[in-house]
């Protein structure tokens, strides 16, 4: 039941994302296809369009799992209920045409109050902006630094846009072909080295919600200092002589 | 902020009146209000700019910043050549409108009047305290969020080497960045356009970019409020404040992202797909044609869904086979014209869209 709620039928039950008025198109739309003789054609254009659209939308996984793609038809939804529901109640009494207004108008300060928290999360960190959780350090180190060049790369872990878009400095993202090599090495010092020099990676750049794994996870905490932990995530440098160098001497 | 009120300006108010002066030639016989035509024409000016860098960048690559900045203001000086007779008619409209509200107000009951006021008051109070707060903060803040930073360090690309060719090319080598994407760069080059005015007064900033989101935000409400207006106001009240009520639409007004910008032109398109359907004038599918491509010039999404615009007015539009054959033929030919190209670029000489899914390293 949750499944069909919440993703196949999310346009129509996800009160959070698309308020709760939506729900309504369902039996406007039954109603529609019972009075469909009577409909205009254009009008049919319309709902085949949004029919198909639905079913494009929610038929694909990802879809599904993101609101995003199923937004796309909420605004239009939203103005096809009012429209098509106006019709049908305008030539009732003025009362009746008023209660609706009214239940309707409940519903909707209804639906605000229930997720006021997320409005006022969102409030706070977007329209009057507190705890701004940016890289501002982390990118300012890096658009300062000189010696990001060819031959000393970034190696970009999660969230690589904030690292291209605000700086003009060389990366490496953690999931490009060209570490395959590295992720398939055999032992720590080969993977190591593969980084190191022949990758040419010098500093990473890791968001907080990227675990590494497997010799990224060793390196960083063996062979790396921390230099910057920001609101976002954290900065490392790779040490010019690693453990085993410093232990042997 | 003076220079983002200019390119705003510019871009979003005097682009898309030109545009729209120019599409109220097809009007002649007023079978479409002009001043639903305008509101919907203001979301024009960005995207057609766009397109007019897509195909020049594609075209003509590797020139100056000016030449791309001439370019765009030649083409516009041309269409406003075309509907130069429109711009005082298109003005008319307006005035009259506005008159023809001033008398209808004065022969209200007292009671209406002030309920009038107190509903304008409430939207316009509602409407300055939040442009209030996004200019002075929302707008300031950095760049965040994962696809207006993908697509933006797209424009950042297009805009360096003044090509579109490392849409193509992974990694990026001068940078390393790598990343396929199936969408057609139209938001991207939004930002290669602020950046190309930007380069006239030594200035690198985003703030027009970061804008696109709310104002097409702001152009859905205003058009959803519009519609309902006609039929009650306090259904238009309830419609925009429900809205509202989703979640995922008060995040579109308060995030960058192209949400809003590639909803709004589906949003039209659907509004045309009924016009031409219902009227069968010219402008009707023109204009069916034009929002049905800037949809899918925006997103995959809109790309996909514009298909089934053309099987929808073909299967319900009145006439014989050929003149709906004609008809949906022209409306295919416009939306490869306005973005729909991109897709068949990228399909065949490309990483193969949606449908083949390949990566191939180099350009050709």
């Amino acid at each position: 039941m949750e499944l069909w709620l919440k993703h196949y039928l999310s346009l129509f039950f996800d009160f959070e994302h698309f308020g709760n008025l939506n729900w309504l198109a369902i039996p406007l739309f039954f109603y529609f296809v019972a009075t469909i003789k009577k409909r205009k054609r254009w009008e049919i254009a319309i709902v085949f369009v949004l029919f198909l659209s639905c079913l494009f939308l929610l038929g694909t996984a990802k879809g599904r799992s993101n609101p995003r793609y199923i937004f796309t038809l909420y605004p239009f939804t939203l103005a096809v209920i009012f429209l098509y529901g106006w019709e049908l109640i305008k030539k009732k009494r003025h009362s009746l045409q008023i209660g609706i207004l009214i239940i309707c108008g409940i519903a909707v300060l209804f639906n605000f109050y229930q997720h006021k928290e997320t409005y006022s999360y969102f409030w706070k960190h977007r329209v009057t902006p507190k705890n701004l959780n940016l890289a501002y350090e982390r990118i300012d180190f890096i658009n300062k630094t000189e010696d990001i060049n060819s031959n000393n790369l970034v190696l970009v872990c999660c969230h690589r846009y904030l690292f291209y878009y605000h700086t003009d400095k060389k990366g490496i993202y953690h999931r490009d072909p060209r570490l395959k090599t590295f992720y398939r090495q055999k032992n720590k010092e080969a993977a190591f080295d593969m980084l190191k020099n022949q990758l040419k990676v010098k500093y990473i750049f890791r968001n907080w919600n990227f675990r590494p794994t497997g010799f990224l996870s060793d390196i960083i905490a063996n062979d790396c200092d921390l230099l910057i932990e920001d609101g976002s995530g954290y900065l490392y440098k790779i040490r010019e002589n690693n453990n085993k160098e410093e232990g042997s001497k | 902020m003076i220079l983002f009120s200019l390119q705003f300006i510019l871009t979003n108010i005097i682009f898309s009146t030109i545009i729209c002066t120019a599409l109220i030639r097809l009007n002649k016989e007023k079978k479409h209000s002009n001043l639903e035509l305008s509101l919907f024409c203001l979301g024009l000016g960005p995207v057609f700019t766009s397109l007019l860098l897509y195909y020049l960048l594609l075209l003509f690559p590797y020139h100056s910043n000016l030449f791309y900045l001439s370019a765009v203001l030649i083409i516009y000086l041309f269409l406003s050549f075309l509907g130069r007779n429109y711009f005082s008619i298109l003005w008319k409209d307006i005035t009259e409108k506005i008159k023809k509200a001033k008398k209808i107000f004065k022969n209200l009951s007292t009671y209406h009047q002030i309920e009038l006021i107190l509903i304008s008051s409430l939207i316009i109070f509602l409407l300055a305290s939040f442009l209030f707060l996004y200019l002075t903060n929302t707008l300031q803040t950095p760049l965040d969020g994962t696809d207006s930073l993908r697509y933006g360090t797209f424009g950042k690309i297009f805009f360096v080497e003044k090509s579109l060719e490392y849409r193509w090319i992974r990694p990026y080598p001068k940078t390393g960045f790598y990343l396929i994407l199936n969408h057609a760069p139209s938001f991207s080059i939004l930002l290669t356009w602020e950046k190309i005015m930007d380069s006239f007064f030594n200035a690198d900033k985003d703030l027009y970019y970061k804008s696109l989101s709310t104002y097409y935000g702001l152009l859905i409400l205003s058009i959803m409020f519009f519609w309902l207006c006609r039929k009650n106001k306090y259904l238009a009240l309830l419609g925009i404040f429900s809205l509202l009520s989703g979640y995922a639409f008060f995040h579109t007004l308060i995030t960058q992202h192209l949400d809003s910008y590639r909803i709004f032109f589906l949003i039209i398109s659907w509004i045309y797909l009924a016009y031409a359907i219902d009227k069968k004038d010219t402008l009707s599918f023109l204009l069916l044609g034009i929002f049905s491509g800037f949809a899918s010039f925006s997103h995959t999404i809109g790309a996909v869904i514009v298909i089934f615009n053309c099987f929808a007015l073909f299967i319900f539009m009145k006439g014989n086979l050929k003149y709906k054959l004609t008809k949906t033929t022209f409306i295919i030919a416009l939306i490869i014209t306005c973005g729909g190209l991109h897709y068949i670029l990228d399909t065949f000489w490309g990483f193969g869209w949606i449908i083949f899914k390949r990566g191939i390293t180099y350009w050709g």
